[in-house]
């Protein structure tokens, strides 16, 4: 009787059989050619509204079986009225996609219950559609979707929106479970919120393959908002048609309500125990992207006015889901910019890749979701988050380097492409990589786990338990879990496309990083490079100083030795000369004199009568006698013969003799010894220098000191000569500033210490203003 | 001219390296009646010879003849010639070469630019056996400070010094300056000024000399 029932009966219905599947997949179920039997169907020739096709509950509804009506006029079986709606409809310009309600009319059998009219074109025909309301209407059923939509409208997330929208449907229509489906894109789907009466048993987390609903039926759900199944343990009314129409098995029944359908179908609902159903698409930028679902377990009439609330219904959610949608991946891809950011952020901070990106929050697996996340730098894996074990790491990492060639890899399904993957499927059934940099590759892997292993469909066993090979939701989700073996949750397009930004802006940064310690080596490099030349410059510099300042200071040794020596010799050709000025005066001048003398005297002797004569002669012999004394004074005060001939002793006592009666300083000698025999005599030089000095210091004295009395020690020793000059006078500031010093005094004294220094002697001074003055004078012998 | 026998008058003898002088002192030698010219030398040794064989009674000698020095000759004639006066003639003026004459037992020290005046009065003095100095020179005292007052230190002997002022005081008297002996006793200069001032005026000293004379009448300069 069905045919489609009779042709699927000769296959299994098994749920893992692939013919079976691909069955469904070819079914015909826009065009069943029968309908559900709560119903009844006209297919009119437009112009004439020649009934060509018919079937349905005619009988009860129209009052005559569907084998009478066919070919019938239509006109003459109903009201003017109604016989303008229909031609208005024919006549208008454009076929509306949706069905149209016509008119509604008094059930033949029941003149209680309304039927309601559905009008659509299909092909060429008019296909009106005649339901009962056997459940009653809502009074205003656009402010029950308004309600609705104001109570679905504060969910914030997709999630909770959709969550709202189960809730609400159920609160509508009363079914006993009322369900959002979710399509993934390889066509399977999953439960994501439901509404559920007492007792009903969840499917809340089912996941299903994408056989379940098949190719033909997502793509009439594209069109088509709205099926309903009122009972669905109806057996279908075959649709009649004109022997010289096309047969009925070619009406595209896809627009109308009640379509047969897929016996597969039909019996999946009964294994479930569902007999009511009703589904909503929902279509987000033409693309189904999930379904409404409701079931009940007793039959269901939703009036024709509710279910095109429910169906405006459904276009309103679809609209808002995309904005939800839309917005959520906004956000995200918003979330994902900034956690790209941060991450690059780190990395700056962090010489280390690995830690910028694995260590802080955010870290890549904020990026992209993940089981765990792993950072294969330099031969060397650290990991975050559930990973395989490292040696699994370098074998996968070899496998990369050979078959990923363009920086990328992803697979969510990794053991069936890289075998070994199988014994860690737990960790790695979905693999993203990326390498960031050339040879030997490194890689940023994401990992995630087998979806089987996340995915638990919390259901109930119900009385589908042994159902044998039949489809149940259990064995769907067994289905789907065989499906999904070895496989992980698929990598969302954002997700990959965040990754690949990542690895653009990682190589950037390696590569900048590299630039810049090769920049910052060659910088130190050179930087020292510079610095030794500079130091060689420096040391050359200043080996050049060393030397000339040691030349220069040989030189200066030189000359100063120069100096000395001239100084030296100047000062001992003075004393010769003096010496020899002195001789000559002694002896020459000194004999000459004597004999002018006696000479003068023999001449006195014989002038011895003349007085005149005598007292001249007398007057020039004291005048000879004077020059005498004066060349004789003169002789020893140049250079007294005493230091020569008698030892330096008594020349400072002579000395200190006459200087004491001219100057009238009285004096006090001390002489240790008090005479130095001639093999023990110091060196002439030195001697000289003691007399010089000593008639210098008297000299200052009289000059300056104004004292009363002087003291003089010379202490000769074996290793030195000291001499110690005291006077009791005015005294000077000995350590005082060469200002308050006369420049006479001045010079005084620096000639001293240069006649000392010629003999390696020494000068020492102790005086204080009002206390005299000591002189120290030492000679190392 | 005159009458005296010549066993009266003085025998004398001239050496002197320079004939001019010599002719001259002859001449004065000769215009005195009381004195005889026995021989005259012009240097050292033929001095020495010809009076050790005159033995005269006044020999004149120049201190600087050549050959043998003046003072050596004196010294050797008058070992020789007990009786022998001997007069030196020089022109060092200076006091010390003086006393280094006289020490040898020569009786008169004259100088030769006073010879002409002097010489007759040197002779009869020395003659005498009276010391002969010429006046030019005997105005000198011959440093007889010094050891004058060195006789006077004897009686200072029981003053009471503090050990530091000994310390102070040795030590000055071995010739140090007070910025040495402040170093020497790791001590401040100005703590060695008093050290000084108090000892100085305990002894009575106004002089280093004489602090030098009172170490060494107390034996300190022993180990300096």
């Amino acid at each position: 009787m069905d045919p489609v029932l009779d042709r699927a009966a000769d296959f299994p219905v098994s749920a893992v059989d692939q013919a079976v599947l691909t069955l469904c997949d070819r079914e015909p179920i826009d065009t069943p050619g029968a309908i559900q039997p709560h119903g009844a169907l006209l297919a009119l020739e437009p112009r004439a509204l020649q009934i060509v096709h018919v079937g349905g509950d005619t009988a009860a509804l129209l009052g005559a079986a569907p084998q009478f009506l066919l070919g019938e006029d239509a006109a003459r079986l109903f009201t003017a009225e109604q016989v303008v709606r229909w031609r208005g409809f024919a006549d208008a310009a454009g076929a509306p996609l949706r069905a149209v309600h016509l008119f509604s009319l008094a059930c033949a059998d029941d003149r209680s219950v309304t039927a309601d009219a559905i009008a659509y074109r299909s092909g060429e025909w008019l296909v009106t559609e005649f339901e009962p309301r056997r459940e009653p209407a809502p009074d205003n059923p656009l402010a029950v979707i308004h309600t609705v939509l104001r109570n679905i409208q504060q969910a914030e997330t997709a999630q909770a929106f959709c969550e709202a929208v189960v809730s609400e449907v159920r609160r509508v229509i009363g079914f006993d479970r009322v369900m959002f489906y979710r399509f993934l894109d390889d066509g399977s789907g999953a439960v994501i919120a439901e509404a559920l009466g007492d007792q009903v048993e969840s499917f809340l987390g089912l996941h299903y393959p994408e056989s379940d609903i098949p190719k033909q039926a997502r793509e009439l759900y594209r069109t088509n908002w709205i099926r309903v199944i009122p009972d669905a343990r109806y057996a279908p009314a075959p649709i009649l048609s004109l022997p010289d129409a096309p047969p009925g098995t070619l009406l595209d029944l896809s627009r109308g309500a009640i379509r047969s359908v897929s016996p597969v179908h039909r019996q999946y609902l009964a294994n479930m125990g569902v007999v009511a159903s009703m589904s909503m698409s929902i279509i987000i930028r033409g693309r189904l992207w999930g379904l409404i679902a409701c079931h009940h377990g007793s039959p269901r009439h939703l009036p024709y006015s509710l279910r095109e609330a429910c169906e405006l219904l459904a276009e309103m959610v679809s609209s808002q889901l995309e904005g939800r949608v839309a917005g959520e991946s906004f956000r995200a891809q918003q979330r994902s910019a900034r956690v790209h950011e941060e991450l690059l952020r780190r990395m700056s901070e962090e010489p280390v890749l690995a830690a910028g990106l694995i260590r802080f929050r955010p870290n890549l697996l904020d990026l992209v979701p993940a089981g765990g996340v792993g950072l294969w730098i330099d031969g060397q894996f650290s990991s975050l988050g559930a990973t395989p074990p490292p040696h699994e790491i370098e074998a996968m990492v070899g496998w990369l380097n050979a078959t990923a060639n363009d920086g990328v890899f992803q697979s969510d399904g990794l053991p069936l492409l890289y075998p070994p993957a199988e014994s860690f499927a737990d960790t790695a059934s979905g693999l993203l990589a990326l390498s960031v940099s050339r040879n030997p590759r490194d890689y940023l892997l994401w990992f995630r786990p087998e979806l089987v292993r996340t995915v638990n469909w919390a259901g109930r066993p119900g009385k589908t338990a042994d159902d044998g090979g039949a489809l149940t939701p259990r064995k769907s989700f067994a289905l789907w879990q065989e499906r999904v073996r070895l496989h992980a949750s698929p990598w969302l397009e954002p997700e990959v496309e965040a990754a690949h930004r990542l690895r653009l802006s990682l190589l950037e940064i390696v590569l900048r990083r590299i630039d810049q310690s090769a920049r910052e080596r060659e910088a130190a490099s050179s930087r020292q490079q510079r610095m030794t030349a500079e130091l060689n410059d420096r040391l050359a510099l200043s080996e050049r100083l060393t030397q000339a300042l040691r030349k220069e200071s040989e030189l200066r040794a030189v000359v100063e030795n120069e100096l000395s020596e001239v100084l030296r010799r100047t000062v001992t050709d003075q004393e010769v000369e003096r010496q020899r000025i002195a001789r000559e005066l002694h002896d020459t001048l000194g004999q000459s004199l004597t004999m002018l003398q006696l000479g003068l005297q023999a001449m006195g002797q014989e002038v011895s009568a003349d007085d005149r004569l005598r007292q001249r002669l007398i007057g020039i012999k004291d005048l000879a006698a004077n020059l005498g004394r004066d060349v004789s004074r003169l002789a020893w005060e140049i250079r007294p013969t005493a230091i020569d001939d008698l030892g330096i002793q008594a020349a400072i006592e002579s000395l200190l003799d006459s200087w004491s009666e001219i100057s009238l300083v009285k004096y006090e000698l001390h002489l240790s010894p008090e005479e130095s025999p001639r093999e023990m005599r110091l060196p002439k030089a030195v001697e000289t220098t003691l007399y010089r000095v000593l008639q210098e210091t008297l000299t200052n004295v009289v000059r300056h000191a104004e004292a009363h009395k002087v003291g003089v020690i010379l202490n000769i020793s074996e290793e030195v000569a000291t001499m110690i000059v005291e006077d009791d006078g005015r005294g000077f500031d000995a350590h005082g500033p060469d200002i308050e010093r006369t420049p006479a005094r001045r010079l005084g004294l620096l000639g001293i210490r240069e006649r000392l220094a010629l003999v390696g002697g020494t000068l020492e001074i102790e005086s204080s203003p009002g206390q005299g003055a000591t002189l120290f004078i030492r000679i190392p012998i | 001219m005159t009458d005296l026998q010549p066993s009266l008058r003085l025998r004398v003898f001239l050496a002197d390296d320079h004939p001019i002088v010599l002719d001259g002192m002859k001449a004065l030698i000769a215009a005195d009646e009381k004195l005889e010219l026995v021989g005259d030398a012009v240097d050292g040794p033929t001095a020495l010879r010809r009076s050790m064989d005159l033995q005269p009674d006044v020999a004149v000698l120049d201190i600087s003849m050549p050959g043998m020095n003046g003072i050596e000759v004196a010294r050797k004639l008058i070992e020789g010639c007990p009786h022998c006066r001997v007069l030196v003639l020089t022109v060092h003026e200076d006091a010390a070469y003086l006393r280094q004459v006289l020490d040898i037992g020569v009786l008169g020290y004259l100088l030769k630019r006073s010879a002409t005046e002097e010489l007759s009065r040197g002779i009869h003095t020395v003659a005498g056996g009276n010391v002969y100095l010429d006046p030019a020179i005997a105005s000198h005292p011959t440093g007889l400070s010094a050891r004058t007052k060195r006789a006077h230190m004897e009686t200072h002997g029981t003053i009471e010094l503090s050990p530091r002022e000994i310390e102070v005081a040795r030590l000055t008297a071995a010739g140090h300056s007070t910025k040495t002996i402040a170093l020497k006793l790791q001590v401040g200069v100005k703590s060695v000024e008093t050290y000084k001032t108090r000892y100085m005026t305990k002894l009575g000293f106004q002089s280093r000399v004489e602090l030098v004379n009172y170490a060494i009448s107390k034996g300190w300069l022993g180990e300096s």
